[in-house]
């Protein structure tokens, strides 16, 4: 076991993964029920890779946050009941139910947030949160997870050579989950490691088993102690599994893309079961204890949602505010007289 | 009181901020310092980190500018050509003006996009000649263009200490026009247009370098007793409607000169609201004189026939008086 994992912090990791994956499949169940509209991502079985790098950082370091990482929220010890409260439309919701499903919004307040956009959006934007790092002469650096769907987009290239001209403090951490949507990786990418991509811009880039929480762990510490001194960006790929659809929706699109057989060999390594197995088997806490933990979760899950469920909507008007910080009458415009 | 042409008041105004506030900092998109005299650019940087010289990567840049914003920073970029707008839709229009909706109001984003053409000469063809602000304004942007010097600085100003993103369009055939610059600071509010010309007969609402053409029209049309009121619009979002309504209240009639195309363009837009509030004042129909609807071709003349023109403009005028 690495030598930073002490007991506490192998079991607040199961925590955090445990307690992600429930989240994620209740708001699926939410969603199911009604309570929670539109399609959803959860990233059910990538838990680890999130989980992994966030224990490596500091709470006052900056995280920019894929769409399937709701471990995110976990991890920085923000109150869940704002994220269902934000899911289910509420007032109450942590961005006054303006944001919604994959863009949590908690900065100001964890320093980190959740958007999708057109998935690879959040690179440049925490590209420049590492220049302003850099600039001011912050000590915190930067990271940002991104799917292997969004390093084919531009702007992650522009964001991987901009990050390296100006030597900036950023860690790129792929998520790479296999699939993006129904296209294999293999099919996307043109690089046999997808690692590649950070030495071509000329930094290193590493690959880590995804759904091995102690590895990520070890490969983010190493990485965040480098950028952190100033050496520069660094690419960590995760190879990891979505055990659920891309999203929701998908259950009744009834789409083939990969095997059962596939989903289940993955499976035998969800982080979910065999983190806590492992911590038993070597005797770092009792299956009792784990078990406390996971009934403490429950509790925590039930809690949160009934937060949300007790939480007021919105009044209609509000849907013009907080549009501009600085104000002038007249906008923005109704569209209608 | 000094003269400086434009993108020099616009540069000192710049400058000015960039010492005055340092949480300011400037991005350049290949572009290095005093290369040319007439640069939008500044020539110091105050502490040598917040001015940053940076790679051809539009759309990334104008995003980590939204990264720079969040914590705490308020970022000056410039933008040497309009269509780098394009590329750059998403970091604009989905990230920059949507996020701190997004966040329940929680976030702000105090951006200054400067978007000019690094040169006087005009000619630049089929690519490099769009006035694109009408796709700004569609995504809620605050967006102003100045189209004299003591404008550009004093708007420049106010664009920088804004807690929200706005683009300054620098119009790049008025870049050149030589004005007055008081010494001191000063700033010209956001929201406020500004009657350039006063007139009784005709309000002509102007954007940037054709507020230039609407003067110039109006000294003309004197001489045939048209009194021609030139209304210099300035910022575009906010707009300044008590000015336009009073304005109109006076002549009774309108022509709206714009450099966007026609279709879903300011000017139209200028035209709906007038024709949808301020219906009760006018005494002759709107008048248009905007782009056509096809991209500016290289040709001189052929350019001349698509884009707007003070000869345009009187046509327009003589229609409804």
């Amino acid at each position: 076991m690495h030598k930073d994992l002490d007991k506490k912090k192998c079991m607040d990791m199961f925590r955090q993964l445990y307690l992600t994956r429930r989240y994620s499949e209740t708001v699926v169940e939410l969603g199911d029920k009604g309570f929670i509209r539109g399609p959803l991502h959860p990233g059910i079985g990538m838990e680890a890779v999130c989980v992994g790098v966030l224990n490596a950082t500091n709470d006052d370091d900056y995280i920019g946050v894929s769409h399937r990482g709701q471990a995110a929220s976990v991890v920085r010890n923000s109150d869940i009941g704002l994220l269902f409260a934000e899911q289910f439309g509420k007032k109450q919701g942590c961005n006054h139910g303006k944001g919604g499903t994959m863009h949590f919004n908690l900065f100001n307040e964890k320093r980190f947030f959740e958007l999708d956009s057109e998935v690879a959006g959040k690179v440049p934007i925490f590209t420049g949160v590492a220049l302003g790092c850099k600039i001011k002469g912050l000590k915190q650096i930067s990271v940002v997870f991104y799917g292997d769907g969004a390093m084919s987009e531009g702007w992650v290239h522009e964001s991987m050579n901009l990050a390296k001209t100006l030597e900036l403090p950023i860690i790129f951490v792929v998520e790479n989950n296999q699939y993006a949507v129904t296209t294999k990786v293999e099919y996307s990418c043109s690089a046999k490691h997808l690692s590649d991509r950070a030495k071509a811009y000329g930094f290193e880039g590493i690959e880590v088993d995804g759904m091995d929480v102690e590895k990520i762990y070890e490969a983010a510490k190493d990485s965040v102690l480098k950028v952190r001194s100033g050496s520069g960006p660094i690419n960590i790929v995760a190879n990891s599994y979505r055990f659920c659809g891309h999203f929701t929706a998908e259950r009744i699109l009834n789409l083939k893309y990969r095997s059962n057989e596939e989903i289940e060999e993955w499976q035998k390594r969800d982080p979910v079961s065999t983190w806590p197995d492992r911590l038993v088997r070597e005797k770092i806490c009792t299956s009792q204890e784990i078990e406390a933990i996971k009934a403490a979760a429950e509790q925590e899950l039930v809690l949160a949602v009934e937060f949300a469920k007790a939480g007021d909507l919105p009044e209609p008007q509000d849907g013009l505010k907080d549009m501009y910080a600085t104000e002038y009458a007249g906008i923005p415009r109704k569209g209608w007289f | 009181m000094k003269e400086l042409s434009l993108v020099q008041a616009a540069r000192e105004g710049l400058n000015e901020e960039l010492k005055i506030d340092t949480n300011t900092c400037f991005l350049k998109i290949e572009n290095d310092l005093n290369k040319k005299e007439n640069r939008a650019a500044g020539n110091s940087d105050p502490d040598g980190q917040r001015i940053v010289n940076m790679p051809k990567s539009q759309a990334t840049i104008i995003s980590s500018a939204t990264g720079l914003a969040l914590i705490g920073m308020r970022p000056i970029i410039e933008l040497s050509n309009t269509e780098d707008i394009y590329l750059s839709f998403s970091a604009l229009l989905d990230q920059a003006a949507k996020l701190r909706y997004m966040s329940g109001g929680k976030l702000q984003f105090p951006i200054t996009y400067l978007i000019i053409e690094d040169d006087e000469r005009c000619d630049f063809n089929v690519l490099h000649s769009d006035s694109p602000y009408s796709f700004l304004l569609h995504g809620g942007m605050k967006v102003v263009i100045p189209s004299c010097a003591y404008d550009a600085k004093g708007l420049l100003v106010s664009a920088v200490r804004d807690n929200d993103p706005v683009a300054v369009f620098l119009p790049t055939r008025a870049l050149g026009e030589v004005g007055e610059v008081p010494e001191e600071q000063y700033t010209i509010p956001l929201g406020k247009a500004d009657i350039k010309r006063h007139g009784t007969d005709v309000t002509v609402v102007a954007t940037g370098h054709l507020v230039a053409a609407a003067l110039s029209a109006a000294e003309k049309l004197e001489k045939e007793g048209v009194s021609v009121e030139v209304f210099d619009v300035r910022s575009l979002l906010p707009l300044d409607r008590e000015a336009l309504e009073k304005s109109i209240a006076k002549t009774g009639r309108m022509v709206i000169i714009d450099d966007s195309p026609i279709t879903c363009g300011f000017g139209s837009f200028v035209a709906s609201t007038v024709a949808e509030e301020f219906f009760a004042h006018l005494r002759a129909p709107v008048k248009i004189v905007a782009r056509a609807d096809v991209p500016v071709p290289f040709n001189r003349l052929l350019e001349e026939y698509v884009i707007p023109s003070e000869e345009k403009l009187i046509l327009a005028i003589k229609k409804i008086i």
